[in-house]
Formats: structure tokens, sequence, C-alpha cells
């Protein structure tokens, strides 16, 4: 049998903001139906690792391989209709758009794309608001459950969410903690950025930790419990 | 005679009528340079020239090929909005990336340009052109004259500006288009091809500015320099109903435009500049306009 390839692999990735040279090699692995998360501290490049392989980032250089095809020059339009789907750090809800405008916009990429209904049975109190006039006048659990919500229509299998818990009550975090394990069992595949180290240690099967731009260490499922105190002093907690 | 204000009804009701036409060209205009600043931010200085191509186009069309104003009304926007799909792709969508008085500098070049062109080939003087037979003549509303192709301008443009706002805020091609106006990058990350949309937004809002220009034609005379003249006050307009704000782009237009008919009738030495003190003093008490948010 062969080793079945990672559905995300990066290799060298470098990125830059105008002259800031922002990412300097990053390389990680996803495989089919794994959570995987990107740890690290503030300003470590998290947030600038999924931007670039969503192509949002026009420097970037090295290797992104998604399916086995090389991705790094791909446009953003292009990299979302391969099934790679993005909620962003602020979380992306449009002002002028409705609540339901908001979660009808992303368009179905490939078939399978959860029904309404079932997005609505992850997110209950979406469907409460609805018919909100602005997407804006959401709480931020709210806007982040949209945020999520909406981009689990489009039928992508690889979902990159941002710190989906920042800034949020620990019931809200505790529900799209239960979502996100909901959506693993459903077989999507999942980049989780969290600065909640705890939040992130209990989803994933394996951890990265960026730091300056690159991958400085890999952590499994299995021996975090004993890698704890080296973890804790990477990510300064 | 009848008298309102001081003012005989005939000529109070006359003006309003200029007011109204004014206001529609108005609103045709100021709508596409709002749904352009919108999506592609940038400042269409061209947007008087293109509007004074379309009105060319059905001149050209009926001289030299016989092609009369109901196939023009058509015909001359569609050429115009392939004019701005060119302009826009092979030139102006090079210049996102700098600052945008670069776009600002471009589309003033362009103006230029095709006014020079126009004058170089056709001089100032401004050639007629004569309204369909189905729309001469007109009705007697017992206080005033109403000449039918003056209603039919109002009726037209007033359904396409409708049109419009209906397209943007209610449809779903309109979500993506007040989406990327906020957050172009996202919305590429969902998959839509936002660059595609800059090009056909461009030239949808050009089409409009040509299908004013040949609502136009008949009732101003045809000249290479028509547009200058008007695209100053839409400017103004813009400034006043806020950038970027498509419905306060249309009600501003139609209300300027009756304000400089009543300002015509009863204070005529101001006619011209009231509509620049009304755009300083909105500036002072609601810089993003009357209808606009601020950006950021
Ligand atoms: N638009 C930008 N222009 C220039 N520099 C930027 C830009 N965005 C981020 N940076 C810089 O890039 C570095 C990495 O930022 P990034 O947002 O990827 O960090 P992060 O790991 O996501 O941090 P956080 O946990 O705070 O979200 C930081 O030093 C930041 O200052
Ligand atoms: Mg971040």
């Amino acid at each position: 049998m062969t080793e079945p390839q990672p559905v995300l692999s990066t290799r060298d990735l470098n990125a830059w903001y105008g002259e800031s040279h922002i990412l300097h090699g990053v390389d990680f692995d996803v495989n089919r139906g794994e959570v995987v998360s990107l740890l690290g501290r503030n300003g470590a490049g998290k947030t600038t690792t999924l931007r670039a392989i969503m192509g949002l980032i026009r420097q970037r250089q090295g290797s992104i391989l998604h399916e086995g095809e090389e991705i790094i020059a791909m446009k953003p339009e292009r990299i979302a209709r391969r099934g790679i789907a993005y909620c962003p750090e602020e979380r992306g809800i449009f002002a002028s758009l409705t609540v339901e405008e908001n979660l009808l916009l992303p368009p179905a990429v490939q078939p399978g794309g959860l029904e309404l209904a079932e997005i609505f049975e992850l997110f209950p109190n979406l469907e409460e608001r609805r018919k909100g006039a602005s997407g804006a006048r959401l709480s931020g659990g709210e806007q982040q459950m949209l945020a999520i919500g909406r981009i689990l229509r489009t039928g992508a299998k690889l979902l990159l969410l941002d710190e989906p818990t920042e800034g949020l009550a620990p019931v809200i975090v505790q529900q799209i903690g239960v979502s996100v394990e909901r959506l693993r069992e459903r077989g999507f595949t999942i980049v989780l950025v969290e600065q909640n180290f705890h939040f992130a240690a209990r989803l994933a099967d394996r951890h990265y930790v960026i730091e300056h731009g690159r991958v400085v260490e890999q952590f499994s499922r299995d021996d975090i419990d004993a890698r704890m105190g080296e973890l804790y002093e990477l990510l300064g907690v | 005679m009848q008298e309102l204000l001081g003012i005989p009804a005939p000529l109070l009701f006359g003006q309003l009528l200029i007011g109204l036409i004014n206001g529609a060209f108005y609103a045709l205009l100021s709508l596409g340079l709002a749904v352009i600043f919108g999506v592609l931010n940038v400042i269409n200085f061209a947007h008087g020239a293109l509007y004074m191509l379309g009105a060319f186009m059905a001149w050209l069309l009926l001289t030299y090929l016989g092609i009369g104003y109901w196939p023009a009304l058509i015909l001359s926007p569609l050429i115009v909005g392939a004019a701005g799909i060119v302009i826009e792709r092979t030139m102006l969508s090079r210049l996102y990336e700098l600052d945008h008085l670069y776009g600002l500098l471009f589309t003033f070049g362009l103006a230029l340009i095709i006014e020079g062109t126009f004058i170089n080939f056709y001089g100032v003087s401004g050639q007629p052109y004569a309204p369909p037979k189905m729309l001469t003549g007109g009705y007697n509303l017992g206080f005033m004259f109403l000449p039918t192709y003056r209603a039919w301008v109002i009726v037209a443009s007033l359904l396409v500006c409708f049109g419009t706002w209906l397209l943007i805020e209610r449809t779903r091609l309109g979500s993506y288009l007040r989406a990327a106006v906020e957050r172009p990058d996202l919305v590429r990350a969902f998959g839509i091809n936002v660059p595609l949309m800059m090009t056909l937004t461009y030239g949808f809002a050009v089409a409009l500015a040509g299908f004013a220009g040949v609502l136009a034609a008949p009732i101003y005379t045809v000249s290479p320099i028509m547009g200058q003249n008007l695209i100053i006050v839409v400017f103004a307009i813009v400034v006043i109903g806020g950038l970027g704000s498509i419905l306060g782009s249309i009600v501003t237009g139609l209300g300027i435009g009756l304000i400089e008919g009543l300002t015509r009738t009863f204070y005529p030495e101001a006619s011209s500049t009231v509509i620049f003190v009304i755009m300083a003093i909105v500036l002072i008490i609601r810089p993003h306009g009357l209808f606009g948010r601020s950006r950021e």
C-alpha cells in the first residue's frame, strides 16, 4: 500500500508584505480527515500562512500542493474552486449584506455541501437571526458562526479556520468546539489556527508551532501531554 | 394668468420640468459614477466623455448607417459599454495597485483624448438630432405644456435607475457586488471572479452613461463638449449624495435638478452656483455626503 497523499502540503513557503519578509519557509502537511492546528505567538505568521495558501498574498514563493497539484501560482478564485474554504480571523461578515445574503454568498464550488437545515442544526442561533437586516448587527459569536456556516454550504472539503474562538465567551467557544468536532466526523479536513491552545489541544490530531514565519516544532495528540512543558515554553503561556 | 408665489404657473412648472430632466441625467450619470467608485475604487473622470460618446454614436449611426433612435438606444450603450470593457481590461485594471490618483489622472486624460478626437473631426458646434416620430408633440396639462419626448426621458431614466438599484440591492449578483465593495479579497477567496466583475461593472456603468447620452441627443445638441459641462455638476452631486451610495446618487441627482430649476425661477443669477454652495455646506456638515457611509 502506498502512503496516502496529504490533502495539503506546503514546502519552503515564503511570503512578503511589500518589503517585509514574513514567512521564511513554512513546511507542514495535512492528511485527509485530519484536524491540524497551527499554533504560535502573536505575529508569528499564522494568518499570513492561511492567506498565502488562499492566494491572497501576492508575493509568495515555495510550494503549496493541494491534492497533489501545485497551487502556489493560482489566483484566489481558482484556489477556492478546488474546494478550499477560508474563514478569516476578522470573520469578514459583510455589513451591507443581510444575514441571509451573507450566508448564501459563497457559491457552491463542489457537490456535497451542507444543506441550510444542517447548518442551522450546527448553529441554531443562525436560524433565529436569519432575517437580520445586516450581518454587522450580530454578536461576535453569531458572526463567527455565520462565518463558519457560510463556507460549509460550498462543498469545500478543506477548511482553513483562523482563530474561530478569538474574543468569544466560554459557552460560545464550547459550542464552536462541538461544531468543529462534528465537522471532523463528517469528513472535513480542517486547518485550525489558534491562540487558545486548550481549545486546539482538545480538537486537533497534530499541532505545528510557528515562530518568526517558520514551523519550529510539531506535536501529535499522543505526545502532547508528555511534552506540555516544551509547548508552553514555545507559546509563552 | 395663474400665479404661484408671484411667478406665473407655466413658467414655474416649465423650470421644474427642466430641472427634473436635468435631474434625470444627473441621476443616471452619478449612479454610474457611484457604482464605479464603489466596486473599482476609481473616480471615473471619463464619464462625461463616454456620455458624449453615447450621444455621438446615436448621431453617427443615424447619419452614416441610417439607424434610427430606437435601435440606437440599445446599440449605442452596447458600443460604449464594450469600449468601457476594453478600456478597463487593457488599461485601467493595471492601475489598481497604485495610488487612487493614477486612476483619476488616467480617466481624466482619456476624457481629453476622446473629446479631443471628436472635436478634431466634428468641431464643437454640435449636430442636431431629431426625436423619434412617436415621441414628438406633447400634452397640454392645463397649467403647462409637457413635450412627449421629455416625459419619456424622465420615465426611461427613472426606470433604468430603479432597475439598477434593484439589481444591486436585491439580487444575488448584487450581493456579490456589495460584498466586493467591502472586501474584494475575501470575495475572491470564496471563488468569485472579482476582476471579471470589476470589468463588467465598468462596462455596465459606462453603458448607463451612453444610454443617458442617447436620451440627451434630441434635447441638447450632440457636441463633443456636451459631457464636459455636465460632468462637473455630476461630480458635485456625487459628493453631496455620498460616494458609493446607489440610492443616494439617484435621489440627490433628481433633487439637485429640481433645486436648480427652482433657483432659476426665483433667483436666476444663482442657478449655476447653487449646487456648489450646497456641496460646500454638505461637506462641512456631513463630510461623507447625505447618504454616504464612511469607508473604513
Ligand atoms: N498587511 C500587512 N502589512 C505588513 N505587515 C503585516 C501585514 N499583516 C501582518 N503583517 C505582519 O506580519 C507578521 C505576521 O502576521 P500574522 O497576522 O500572520 O500573525 P499571526 O500569527 O496571525 O498573529 P495573531 O496571532 O496576532 O493573529 C506580523 O509581524 C505582522 O505585523
Ligand atoms: Mg492571525
